[in-house]
């Protein structure tokens, strides 16, 4: 997807594959040092991908910006697609964060990191919706 | 406990406080972006119509001019050959061949003046020879009607500065000619151009009555400010000297590497 929006401005394959070969090294990595292997969620990786996915929607922002042509915001459905990805990854790194350590120490803390986990996920929901919305706006004006 | 929830809330509103100022930056952002466009593009709309306009005016000079010549030279001309030939009716044969020999040299001239009026008539030729050229074909066609000397210098080697400037430049020439024409009571202008890398320079001076430019900007002075604004147009700066009894200078600096962003350099496809 976001080899699609970037490459609507410039090519963005190397950064993508760049981002892709990153997270792939990194599954790697986790999957050999984790005693469980397989079967164990990989924080690690999962929090590489939020990063690499809030610098790719920063990216996108920059292109979006710098580009010379002008697009209303407000029904442009890639930009909501990026906002909603961007809101949801960022704010997931502060769950990522505090996940292992608060789900160990004190686990009924464990509800509050589910309800900003809801409440990302309704944004991140809400953002996309809006997107297709905006989508078929503009489909079904042509 | 309660510092881990202090802690665990005040992240998490940093978190999504973050990405929220950051959209609605880009949104603030993209409104002065489209501001931007809307302005460059009513910029691009006027310095069109300011040039379709100069190019007009340019024509109604060149007509006018060419209006004047047939009147004033070739009409008298070819007066002066009908009289010439009706006279040599009568005469004897030794006068009749110096009537008609006069008379054939008062045609080749007749026709050879018509050669220069049917170029400087043809607006396309002025701009495709470029604006040296176009300004050595007026000066030369001035000082051949004797009203006025005119000496063109040129410094530097000549380039071409895209039509549209090219335009603009020779249509300031136009105007501030006939100011000098119409109220300096001036006998010579000196037209320098000089061509450097950084810097065009186009300079008309006259030594004729001069006047107090304080006292101009409240006047009349619609044609001096014309010139200004068209020149600012291209991103040109108008520099004017004058003083009672002294002459005008009136001098056209542009730096042709620095580009208008409305300005392609190009003519519209309006009239040319």
């Amino acid at each position: 997807m976001f080899y699609n929006l970037i490459g609507k401005y410039l090519t963005g394959k190397f950064i993508i594959v760049t981002g892709l070969v990153i997270l792939f090294l990194l599954y790697i990595i986790e999957l050999f040092t984790n005693v469980s292997g397989i079967f164990n969620f990989n924080s690690t990786t999962y929090a590489g991908m939020s990063v690499l996915f809030v610098i790719y929607s920063l990216y996108y922002y920059y292109v979006l910006l710098k580009s010379e042509a002008y697009a209303e915001l407000k029904f442009l459905p890639e930009f909501w697609w990026v906002t909603g990805t961007l809101f949801f990854f960022f704010g997931t790194t502060t769950v990522n964060l505090f996940y292992t350590q608060l789900s160990k120490s004190y686990p009924d803390n464990k509800l509050y990191l589910v309800y900003i986990s809801d409440i990302l996920i309704v944004i991140l929901y809400g953002c996309w919706s809006y997107s297709f919305i905006c989508k078929r706006w503009i489909t079904s004006n042509k | 406990m309660d510092n881990i929830k202090q802690i665990i809330i005040l992240s998490t509103c940093i978190f999504l406080l973050a990405p929220l100022a950051l959209v609605i930056y880009i949104n603030i952002y993209n409104r002065r972006k489209k501001k931007h466009i809307d302005e460059k593009a009513h910029l691009k709309n006027v310095f069109q119509q300011e040039l379709l306009k100069t190019q007009i005016e340019v024509q109604e000079e060149t007509l006018g001019n060419v209006g004047r010549e047939i009147h004033d030279n070739i009409t008298q001309v070819l007066s002066f050959v009908k009289l010439n030939l009706a006279l040599a009716a009568n005469a004897d044969p030794a006068d009749q061949q110096k009537k008609i020999n006069e008379s054939r040299e008062l045609i080749a001239r007749a026709i050879n003046d018509l050669r220069h009026l049917s170029k400087s008539l043809n607006f396309e030729h002025i701009m495709q020879h470029g604006l040296l050229n176009a300004l050595n074909a007026e000066a030369d066609r001035i000082n051949n009607s004797g009203i006025i000397q005119i000496n063109l210098r040129v410094d530097g080697d000549s380039y071409s500065l895209g039509a549209q400037r090219e335009l603009v430049f020779f249509r300031i020439f136009q105007e501030s000619l006939n100011n000098t024409l119409k109220h300096a009571g001036a006998s010579r202008i000196n037209i320098t151009l000089q061509y450097s890398e950084q810097l065009f320079n186009l300079t008309l001076e006259d030594d004729g009555m001069g006047f107090s430019p304080d006292e101009m900007a409240g006047n009349a002075g619609s044609g001096l400010k014309n010139m200004q604004n068209r020149a600012a147009m291209l991103g040109a700066v108008t520099s004017l000297y004058s003083s009672p009894g002294k002459g005008c200078s009136i001098r056209v600096t542009l730096n042709p590497n620095k580009k208008q962003l409305y300005a392609d350099g190009n003519l519209p496809n309006s009239i040319s």
